[in-house]
């Protein structure tokens, strides 16, 4: 089994004041912390038989070997990419490995109190000062953010600040806006329609139709420009175009399905076998991917006191793990539309 | 409009489940309907294009003709 440590026999315990060999102490194994683990990485392409070409819908199974979890991935074809080969350990998990826990200072006689005490590095101490000083608007979260994501980002250079006003780059970012037409994210801003139903009155109608009704202010978004947008954003990197199965192999080869997202479902197995299996589009050789959307919508109130209320649309996207879409702040999130509230109107 | 009586409460029923679907006529737009049949091309983060052709998996709601 992995993980399962033996002691080996030729490194002898130290002896007791009594002379006797000493205990084997170990910590029990609900103390044991294991880390989480991504997916056993995908075997390397075989080299593709010429038969192929004549049989059509071929299926080449792959699986990979287990994790240390006992998990493994099947897919029913070779996926043209895999988001889960670079996950990093904070992608696992909420703990920051980086932060340990530093002993203080030994001698207390010669610390210095001089910057960046009682910081690490100058660094840090010039952040802690900006944080804590001028407007008070900075939060804890938002310098965390800073930190971790523009700060400590690879292609972060201080040097590329040369001349910097947010105030310029800010109209910068509005004037692309107003031009970005043809862009992926040109198509995804919210037009304002209104609704039109029939109420019926109580009283005869030959028609049928009821009395026609409109309720203004339905604030929507396009469908397929969201789509559009999201595949375009940065998160998109996470999304899992080939669905596959997950099982846990137990003791004695025994194996377990496990069902833990979306693409590893039946109905989303389902969908990408039927959408293969359809014709391409003519003059069209693009891999074919379900791109698995998930609605939700509620009426939420937006204060504590009085009745405002909101009736959103939410959309997610199946292709994206559980893990991510989850998380408050890793937008994934859609807004689709806003529904107007019935009694305005009437 | 509605004069108050015991018919309000069904008829405020009727048109929550009216817009509701009204809504969604509005939101499922020609162009969706020709992306869930002949699916639409885009630019993946691997610089790949991929035709995607969009499906409906989950809808959770409550009951909006509450």
């Amino acid at each position: 089994l992995p993980g399962l440590r033996t002691p080996s026999p030729s490194q002898s315990p130290p002896l007791t004041n009594a002379g006797r060999p000493g205990r084997h102490y170990r910590l029990p194994k609900r103390y044991e912390d294991v880390p989480p683990e991504p997916p056993a990485p995908l075997p390397p392409p075989t080299p593709v038989p010429v038969i192929r070409r004549v049989i059509l819908h071929v299926r080449d199974t792959i699986r990979t070997s287990l994790n240390r979890f006992g998990l493994l991935r099947e897919y029913p074809r070779r996926p043209s990419y895999d988001p889960d080969a670079s996950l990093e350990s904070e992608d696992l998990a909420n703990w920051d490995a980086s932060q340990t826990f530093e002993p203080s200072d030994s001698n207390p006689t010669a610390r210095s109190f001089l910057p960046p005490w009682p910081f690490r590095n100058m660094s840090v101490f010039l952040l802690m000062e900006w944080l804590n000083s001028g407007s008070n608007l900075k939060s804890v979260g938002e310098t965390d953010r800073l930190v971790n994501g523009v700060l400590r980002h690879p292609e972060f250079k201080a040097s590329d600040f040369e001349g910097f006003s947010t105030r310029r780059e800010n109209q910068r970012l509005d004037k692309a806006d107003a031009d970005a037409i043809g862009t992926p994210f040109s198509g995804d801003g919210w037009t304002t329609s209104a609704v039109h139903i029939s109420v019926p009155t109580g009283q005869k109608d030959p028609t049928g139709t009821g009395h026609s009704f409109t309720i203004q202010g339905l604030h929507h978004r396009s469908l397929l420009g969201v789509l559009k947008a999201a595949l375009a954003d940065v998160s998109s990197k996470r999304f899992h175009f080939s669905p596959f199965k997950r099982f846990r192999v137990l003791s004695f080869g025994r194996e377990e399905r496990c069902y833990d997202e979306v693409y590893t479902s039946d109905a989303f197995l389902q969908a990408d076998d039927t959408l293969q299996k359809l014709n391409n589009e003519p003059n069209c050789n693009l891999e074919k991917v379900v791109l698995g959307l998930m609605l939700w919508s509620d009426s939420t109130h937006l204060a504590n006191f009085g009745n405002a209320k909101a009736w959103p649309i939410y959309l997610y996207f199946a292709n994206l793990s559980k893990y991510i879409r989850a998380k408050p702040t890793s937008g994934s999130s859609h807004h689709i539309a806003y529904i107007p509230s019935v009694s305005v109107g009437i | 409009m509605l004069t108050a009586g015991s018919q309000r409460a069904v008829i405020l029923t009727h048109c929550r489940r009216e817009l509701m679907q009204e809504v969604w006529n509005i939101l499922i737009d020609d162009e969706f309907i020709a992306a869930y049949q002949h699916g639409f091309v885009a630019q993946c983060h691997d610089g790949q294009s991929r035709r995607f052709y969009p499906r409906l998996f989950t809808y959770s709601a409550d009951y909006p003709e509450k």
